[in-house]
């Protein structure tokens, strides 16, 4: 990889981190965690980057990618990890949130864990506000198809997380 | 179509999806990851490779067997049935 590539993927790395981490971190199982699962994605990345014919928005390009690093380590994670490489060249701390914003996430990610496998990709693409015509090129349907089902998962997402509000004390969506 | 309610329940939720990854700091280390994605990736790659290579070409002579049995199977079945029909004939 020449130097200008090397910046073109650390630039790349940098503008996406965070939607990169947001979906890895909605996907991880133990005993794969979202540091896991990020590192291998950009892994991916980087092994891809010379195939990358720029036919597609990257954005949409990073986001495949991902949503099939996701998919794979939730199908393989039970059998081993042995395949993913340490980097310390990044580095994910967490900071302090309050408790309101902590429970609300956790709600959210348990129920968007709770979809099935396509519903979870496009509602997460949909959360992350692409377009009908960029979902429809990453999950491989069509764009009405891609709107009916947004209509579907949400109705699904809030009666979820409805619900899940009445079983618990916790902080409510519903004002 | 979304009640009022659930408009405002969505916007809360897609505000909570949005700030979620602010709770999390990453930092990525430009020359360091560099090194380490040029230093540790080839050599798992070509391992990878290695490991596929041998997954194809035993899928390939499990399945090149299977086919001809099953070939070899239909052929000796259409061929006894030409014989009788054959036979019937004469």
């Amino acid at each position: 990889m020449t130097e200008v590539e090397e910046k073109e993927f650390l630039t790349l790395i940098e503008e996406n981190k965070d939607r990169i981490y947001r979906i890895c971190h909605a996907y991880c199982i133990a005993p794969m965690d979202a540091q896991d699962l990020f590192q291998e994605v950009v892994v991916q990345i980087w092994q891809s980057l010379g195939s990358f014919k720029g036919n597609s928005h990257v954005k949409t390009w990073i986001y495949r990618i991902t949503l099939n690093v996701c998919y794979r380590s939730n199908k393989t994670q039970k059998r081993n990890n042995q395949n993913i490489v340490p980097l310390d060249g990044i580095e994910i701390a967490q900071r302090q949130t309050s408790v309101t914003d902590e429970s609300k996430y956790i709600v959210l990610r348990q129920c968007i864990s709770a979809l099935k496998e396509l519903d979870r990709s496009i509602i997460m693409l949909h959360l992350d506000e692409m377009s009908y015509k960029d979902i429809a090129i990453i999950t491989g349907i069509t764009e009405n198809h891609v709107a009916v089902k947004i209509k579907r998962i949400k109705v699904k997402l809030l009666d979820c997380i409805v619900s899940s509000q009445a079983n618990s004390s916790g902080e409510a969506y519903v004002k | 179509m979304l009640n009022k309610e659930q408009k405002d329940v969505w916007s809360d939720i897609q505000s909570t999806w949005n700030n979620s990854v602010h709770a999390q700091d990453i930092n990525v280390k430009a020359k360091r990851l560099i090194d380490e994605l040029t230093t540790k990736v080839t050599p798992l790659e070509k391992r990878l490779i290695k490991a596929d290579i041998e997954r194809v070409k035993n899928s390939i002579s499990e399945f090149e067997k299977n086919s001809i049995d099953r070939d070899l199977k239909l052929l000796t079945t259409s061929l006894k049935k030409f014989m009788g029909l054959f036979r019937k004939e004469k």
